[in-house]
């Protein structure tokens, strides 16, 4: 295996995006990144596309393909769509980082991308629940995705003493994260008191422990390490890649306060980049709900189990603190366009180690992404080190 | 006290391991053996949530609570939790039991 960096990055702006379609929206991330690149599109040898439901929401299949003949790519580029959920995003940048790493390619780009707000709530909600194993008892019983997360939660609280207010204090600084970023789709801060006064979702998660959903699309390219210089002056090597696999309910798996996917995709990661959390400087994590961003806080290995929820009212994961997490506003903030986001946290990691965030954390080096798809079926965690 | 009724569960013929249904292989040893039985639907809530924002489908039956309900140390399962008016009066480690299975899965209520 040869060292694989990053060496393009682009990105839409995050939310309702009227009038731009799903593949205007990929093109558009893709460009992006080529430009920033400085690469010629002739040379990608590889597209793989994150996307979730593009087939239920927006009409349109195979997608992939259709993105390549767009953007003017070479015939004989292979061109992929994958899909693992929220996960999606993550996958691509996995399999394009393989292609490279094992040298069967070495210019390969990667889109994630999601269009939703056209569609109403109700098919939305609908689309979502899709990635719900529906033969399962809480698919029949109507557990919906804020409903999963919320049983985590009680049960959370009930072993380690984790209070609302310690989930309304993940909203409070990622929604003061967002307000910096120009990609997030909200972009006010709001008071803890708005937080707590919102309406239940699912008990006892309300309205601001939810992600909204979003229109958007994200994008890379990798190249060998050895190659990465004469592209760019600040190229970003991804030092660790791991991909797991979690259980289709709650009720099976070993402990509702663990996210046992992200625990495994972690450790992967950790062994394979020969580093430890405590090394870690910025992290983008899956805070699809705020008690998300706890477990997986924990379950990353970044904090005790059960203490997640008090690290974050210590200040500890805000940006200036001793790990910041999610200084882009995370989920919460940005929206999730469901593909799209595992790309677009490693886009927001690599402006963070290259010096340039909005929201920047100070001598960033090393970074590290997790995206997780469904309830904790699958999940990527990605290291990157600046070199 | 009420009568008890019992829940469906597959049992493995090699490992005894229990699962909830569907279950198409023994995902402990892989025996492909497996046999319809039943356990007394007894147990503790586990955890548990009150939905109310729900899919299209289901909208008109909110607010509804689901509970993941602990039966054994290593089987639990996830149903619908009847006969409770709030969500305050829902506790971890409250005593239910299986009282019924339809299209909304399996039923569970405060035990008497």
């Amino acid at each position: 295996m040869r060292g694989v960096s990053i060496i393009g990055i682009g990105s839409t702006p995050f939310g309702v995006l009227e009038g731009q379609s799903l593949k205007a929206l990929a093109v558009a991330a893709a460009n992006e990144a080529l430009r920033d690149a400085g690469i010629d599109r002739k040379e990608i040898e590889d597209l793989y596309v994150g996307n979730f439901i593009s087939g239920f929401l927006a009409g349109q299949a195979t997608i992939a393909p259709q993105i390549a003949d767009l953007l003017g790519l070479r015939k004989e580029a292979a061109s992929t769509t994958v899909e693992g959920a929220c996960c999606s995003g993550g996958i691509a940048l996995r399999h394009g980082f393989f292609r490279v790493a094992t040298g069967q390619a070495d210019f390969v780009l990667i889109v994630g991308v999601e269009k939703m707000s056209h569609a109403s709530t109700e098919k939305n909600t609908e689309g979502l629940a899709l990635a719900m194993d529906h033969e399962t008892s809480e698919g029949k019983a109507g557990l919906t995705f804020p409903g999963f997360f919320a049983l985590v939660a009680h049960r959370h609280m009930y072993e380690f003493g984790t209070t609302p207010e310690h989930l309304a204090r993940v909203s409070f600084k990622n929604r003061r994260n967002g307000a910096r970023n120009p990609r997030a789709r909200f972009r006010k801060e709001v008071t803890l008191e708005e937080i707590s006064q919102s309406r239940l979702i699912a008990d006892p998660l309300r309205l601001f422990d939810c992600c909204p959903i979003a229109d958007g699309a994200a994008a890379v390219v990798l190249c060998p390490t050895e190659r990465a210089r004469s592209f760019s002056k600040a190229p970003v090597e991804i030092i660790g890649s791991a991909q797991t696999t979690g259980y289709n309910s709650l009720y099976n798996t070993p402990s509702a306060t663990t996210l046992n996917a992200t625990v495994l995709a972690g450790r992967k990661a950790f062994e394979m980049a020969g580093i430890r959390p405590a090394e870690v400087d910025v992290v983008e994590l899956h805070d699809c709900f705020t008690i998300a961003e706890i477990v997986d806080s924990e379950d990353l290995g970044f904090f005790e189990k059960g203490r997640g929820g008090f690290a974050v009212a210590e200040g500890q994961t805000q940006v200036g603190g001793k790990l910041p997490i999610n200084p882009s506003g995370g989920l919460l903030s940005k929206g999730h366009p469901v593909g799209a986001t595992g790309v677009a946290q490693v886009y927001e990691i690599v402006r963070q180690l290259r010096g340039t965030h909005e929201n920047q954390v100070e001598k960033a080096e090393i970074g590290l992404t997790h995206n997780l798809g469904a309830t904790g079926q699958v999940c990527t965690v990605h290291i990157l080190r600046r070199i | 006290m009420t009568g008890s009724s019992f829940m469906p569960v597959v049992r493995c013929t090699q490992c005894r391991a229990k699962f909830i249904p569907p279950v198409y292989v023994c995902r402990k040893c892989g025996a492909t053996d497996l046999e319809d039985t039943e356990v007394e639907g007894r147990g503790t809530v586990y955890t548990h949530t009150t939905i109310r924002v729900a899919p299209e489908s289901l909208k008109d039956q909110v607010p509804y609570t689901i509970v993941i309900v602990e039966i054994e140390p290593e089987l639990r399962v996830s149903g619908r939790l009847e006969g409770v008016s709030n969500q305050a009066s829902v506790r971890i480690g409250q005593p239910v039991r299986f009282v019924r299975a339809d299209e909304s899965g399996l039923w569970f209520a405060p035990e008497a």
